[in-house]
């Protein structure tokens, strides 16, 4: 039964969290300064239940020298378990450390420690105006001051099982999940709340689908949020889409994913979805536009060169590269994975050997 | 069964391996006195509370991994998970009975034999591969049987008699215990007996991080059992009637995982179980019957108090119960035997959890047919097995199951001298099935319903050779050898369809084969000064033959070590006895994918036991001391679950 429950556990952890968007350049100055042309950081989950700690790994794009396990080698001890979303702001690399229940502040230059900040089960993090925010799963948002690397006394109350973050428009955006209520069809879920930078209160709460897990913001500081549904196992199959929000806060389903990244004016996204009850399974790669959701590539990767087992998908905001995370194969989620980096055009640059379940990209 | 004949021969005549024997006449038992499964058709190894000593054995888990064969998954400490797995079958291919009729777990499918308090058991009997027996209940012919004898059930004795013992060790543990046995007239006994156990188990151990090495503690993990049972005996002239109701409750913490840089784990496990069986037994010239039958209920309350649950805590709550009957018969004439039994089961669970209130019927048969001639002896027997499931609330129900299951068996005693040398060879054959549990059947998230039965095929050839070289300083040597090729088809696998769903499909296929070697040595050098050696070596290779594209492909399989062993020496004389233990491992992995990060080191743990009785009159005062883990082995089974460091016990036995 322990194992069981360790499955499920591990199971719901995977159900939740991502990296948060990674920085537009359009955005402005306050918000983090990554460019995405030195290289990028993959953090690899690893598998909790069946003991595999997290890593970090480190693409070096001047050299195109990958380091596996650069936190090891940089600090001597290991990253710890279930890593779920990074962001680089400043000179340093910020980790969500979900198993762990701590934030690694670490330099971004050399990997090594900067601080232990500890933190229950946090899930989705991302930086905006001094400080770096961070959803922890047991309902609330924590902030770290960046120049005093505390975290704030006061963590604000968002709602059940808060997921990823993101930051656009002076707010930052909280995809509420609600996922450990499955039994109920995640009903105190359905929102994604927006919380003002300026004084870290709440600014409104935007209705979206079942779900949510995953939210981005577009060059227009439009965000999108993906709705995970019920993977077919509730009274009624429940799909995942993405939905948008646009500033003034309304909110429309938009197009069909499970994995977005967003560069400019283009959402990217990975939908892989498999009818628990029916075993059916849909896997496709799609651009789209973020204004009109219209398709702009029906398939946007080589079907030549498609990952075995995808995860997650990554767009780098400075040369426009498509990286795609995945497990070894469908039935091999243990052994080390690969990142997958693809030219705009769709074609493969390189295959990299990540380390175990590659869960995020973030790029520095 | 080895070790009984060498280390009590009295300990044997009480005890039988025939269940079916079972002092039904005191005559018979003694001209039985031969050594218990020399001549079994399968392998077969049995330890006694004479041997728990000599052996230096502290718990159930650690007499049953120093048999050959057998894996025990051990989460640590008394309050951790302990199931056995034998031949790399599975934990769920091994049927554990306890007084002769197995003990059920239609949920998990396997049994916490953490749960049996080496000091409330009298024996423990593995057996592989089928039964020697020809009549049994049909469950306990399964892949893997561990047979456990509880001491509630000893023999007819006159009079009353007080049993009392008192168990204290490190890490918070103190046992108490009693029995009171009465008879009744000539022919009938009561016993109750009670049982108390807590422990905080909060063991130190070393935590590796990189470079970097610390001490520290297991911490959420005591444990408090109560448990009762009261038994009945009564002899008819040509039958016996035993009867037996206990009660056991268990209230612990779990510790969870160690986790690098936090330890906030908040789960807890209340497991509680009644059960009331009833055994009849019939010995008549050529005739042999039984009927049994048993109501099981358990219930098990878990929770993990987070407040990032619904609530603040994700409850988990199950009963189970079962309602169990078996009898069968066997009649004999010109060294053919045959016998028919039968099971049926009726096993239902129900929960808090979504589609969950699930049923089976199951109704096993089996024929077995046997045929002994001078130093032959050839068993056949086919067991057919039948599985109905049922379910409310609109959930779809598991496949039905049904299947016929052959297995085959010759000995030949090979040689006979005068000195009493024997060696006995046999070959054996046998297919078993088990079917999906209630939790890869229904599980929210994980279970299937379409789950084929996991089908298991065993060949498997061994001799033993059983000889007193020296009337005078060798009394005794009994050495075995067996070997076999394991093919499982159809593992009830859990593996995850994409990031979000994990599903329990049939997808395994395990090949592999073993080498089984024991040895049992007794040696007198003066009058009261005896040594006793036992040796076991296990070297066991399998390998995943599932899916070429896997990182697992052509591996060992989880937790299987290739190489393993135990040792144990122990030293009796009339001032104090002392024995010696060695139990080894070699390296395995804790995924069937050979990462670096997943390998479990070789290990071997020492421990030493100093142990002596003393009678006052009526009274008789057993003492012992234990030291465990000798050298401070820093090791783990599962991975993440530290193994206990060095640690003491004592125990202080009377009976009057």
């Amino acid at each position: 039964m322990k194992q069981l429950q360790l499955a499920l556990i591990t199971l719901l952890a995977a159900l939740n969290f991502y990296a948060c968007a990674d920085d537009e350049p359009s955005l402005p100055p306050s918000q983090p300064t990554t460019t995405g042309a030195d290289g990028a950081f993959v953090l690899n989950q690893g598998n909790m239940y069946d003991g595999i700690a997290g890593t970090l790994d480190f693409l070096d794009f001047s050299t195109d020298a990958y380091t596996s396990g650069l936190f090891l080698q940089a600090n001597g001890v290991q990253l710890g378990d279930t890593p779920q979303a990074g962001v680089v702001y400043g000179s340093r690399l910020y980790v969500a450390m979900y198993g762990s229940n701590l934030v690694w502040c670490i330099d971004a230059a050399s990997g090594r420690i900067v601080r232990q900040i500890a933190m229950p089960s946090p899930e989705g993090i991302c930086a905006a105006d001094g400080y770096v925010y961070v959803s922890c799963n047991d309902g609330y948002l924590a902030r770290i001051d960046t120049l005093s690397l505390e975290a704030d006394a006061k963590r604000l109350e968002v709602g059940p099982n808060p997921a990823g973050v993101c930051s656009a428009n002076g707010s930052v955006y909280v995809a509420i999940s609600d996922g450990y209520n499955y039994a109920n069809d995640y009903a105190n879920g359905f929102r994604v709340v927006r919380v003002n930078t300026s004084d870290f209160s709440k600014q409104a709460e935007i209705i979206v689908g079942m779900n949510p897990n995953i939210v981005q913001a577009d060059a227009q500081g439009n965000i999108f949020a993906v709705c995970q549904g019920n993977y077919g196992m509730g009274t009624t199959e429940v799909k995942p889409e993405v939905w948008k929000i646009t500033p003034d806060n309304s909110a429309s389903t938009f197009v069909p994913a499970t994995s977005i990244a967003v560069r400019e004016n283009t959402l990217y996204t990975i939908y892989n979805y498999t009818n628990y009850t029916t075993n059916e399974s849909t896997l496709n790669y799609r651009a789209y536009s973020c204004e009109t959701g219209a398709v702009l590539k029906e398939n946007l990767l080589s079907l030549n060169d498609l990952p075995a087992a995808p995860i997650s998908i990554f767009v780098n905001p400075d040369d426009g590269h498509i990286y795609v995370t995945g497990d070894r194969s469908v039935y091999d989620y243990n052994s080390p994975g690969y990142v997958y980096r693809y030219a705009p055009d769709g074609s493969l640059v390189k295959r990299y050997d990540a380390g175990s379940h590659p869960f995020a990209v973030v790029f520095k | 069964m080895a070790v009984v004949c060498l280390c009590s021969p009295s300990a044997l005549a009480q005890q039988p391996t025939d269940s079916l024997s079972l002092q039904l006449s005191e005559a018979r038992v003694a001209a039985s006195r031969r050594p218990a499964g020399i001549s079994s058709s399968v392998p077969a190894r049995r330890i006694d509370s004479t041997a728990f000593r000599r052996m230096a054995i502290t718990t159930t888990a650690d007499a049953l991994r120093r048999m050959n064969g057998v894996n025990v998954r051990d989460y640590g400490g008394a309050g951790g998970l302990k199931t056995v797995s034998v031949r790399g079958l599975g934990a769920a291919h091994t049927t554990v009975t306890y007084d002769g009729l197995a003990v059920s777990n239609a949920r998990q499918g396997q049994t916490d034999i953490g749960r049996f308090h080496l000091d409330n058991l009298s024996s423990i009997t593995l057996t592989v591969a089928g039964s020697d027996r020809l009549l049994t209940p049909v469950r306990n012919i399964a892949s893997a049987t561990v047979e456990l004898q509880s001491v509630g059930t000893a023999p007819l004795r006159k009079g009353t008699h007080l049993a009392a013992a008192l168990s204290q060790g490190s890490f918070g543990m103190v046992n108490p215990t009693f029995r009171l046995t009465q008879s009744a007239g000539s022919r009938t006994q009561v016993s109750i007996g009670g049982d108390f156990f807590h422990a905080r188990n909060d063991y130190p151990f070393t935590l590796k991080n990189g470079t970097q090495t610390t001490q520290e503690r297991r911490a959420n993990s005591n444990m408090q059992v109560w448990s009762t049972e009261a038994n009945l005996l009564h002899r008819f002239t040509h039958s016996q009637l035993t009867a037996k109701a206990s009660y056991y409750s268990n209230h612990r913490r779990l510790p969870g995982q160690v986790v690098l840089y936090t330890e906030n784990n908040n789960e807890h496990l209340e497991e509680e179980e009644a059960a009331a069986q009833t055994m009849w037994k019939y010995s008549r010239n050529a005739w042999q019957a039984f009927a049994a039958g048993k109501f099981q209920w358990q219930t098990s309350r878990y929770a993990d108090i987070h407040p990032q649950y619904p609530g603040g805590a994700s409850r988990q709550h199950y009963t189970q119960r079962e309602w169990y009957a078996t009898g069968g018969a066997s009649w004999g004439t010109n060294g053919w035997n045959a016998a028919y039994a039968a099971d049926y089961a009726f096993q239902n669970i129900n929960s808090n959890m979504p589609g969950s209130h699930a049923a089976r019927h199951s109704l096993l048969q089996a024929l077995s047919l046997r045929y002994e001639a001078g130093p032959l002896k050839a068993t056949a027997r086919l067991t057919g097995s039948l599985y109905f499931n049922k379910t409310k609330d609109g959930i779809t129900a598991a496949r039905d199951a049904h299947r016929l299951t052959p297995e085959a068996s010759v000995v030949w005693k090979a040689l006979k001298d005068n000195h009493g040398t024997t060696l006995h060879t046999r070959i054996y054959y046998k297919e078993s099935f088990r079917v999906p549990t209630f939790t890869e059947a229904y599980y929210y998230h994980l279970g299937s319903q379409d789950l084929r039965p996991e089908l298991t095929r065993q060949l498997g050839a061994g001799l033993t050779l059983s000889a007193a070289p020296s009337s005078t300083w060798w009394p005794s040597l009994r050495l075995t050898a067996d070997g076999y090729y394991n093919r499982i088809d159809d593992k009830i696998t859990s593996i995850p369809y994409n990031l979000y769903v994990w599903r329990t499909i049939n997808m395994g296929r395990v090949r592999g084969g073993g080498l089984e070697l024991s040895a049992d040595s007794r040696w007198r050098a003066h009058d009261k000064h005896h040594i006793f050696l036992t040796l076991a070596y296990t070297l066991q290779c399998a390998t995943d033959r599932t899916d070429p594209a896997s990182g697992s492909y052509g591996k060992q399989p989880a937790y299987m070590p290739r190489h393993a062993g135990s040792t144990a020496v122990a030293y009796e004389n009339p001032w104090v006895n002392l024995s010696i233990s060695c139990t080894a491992s070699g390296q395995r992995y804790s995924t069937h994918e050979h990462l670096p990060d997943t390998r479990l080191p070789a290990y071997a743990e020492l421990g030493f036991a100093l142990y002596r009785s003393f009678t006052l009159g009526k009274l008789r005062l057993d003492l012992r001391a234990d030291l465990i883990n000798a050298l401070n082995t820093q090791y783990e089974i599962v991975r993440r679950y530290p193994m206990p460091g060095r640690a003491y016990k004592l125990t202080l036995r009377a009976n009057l």
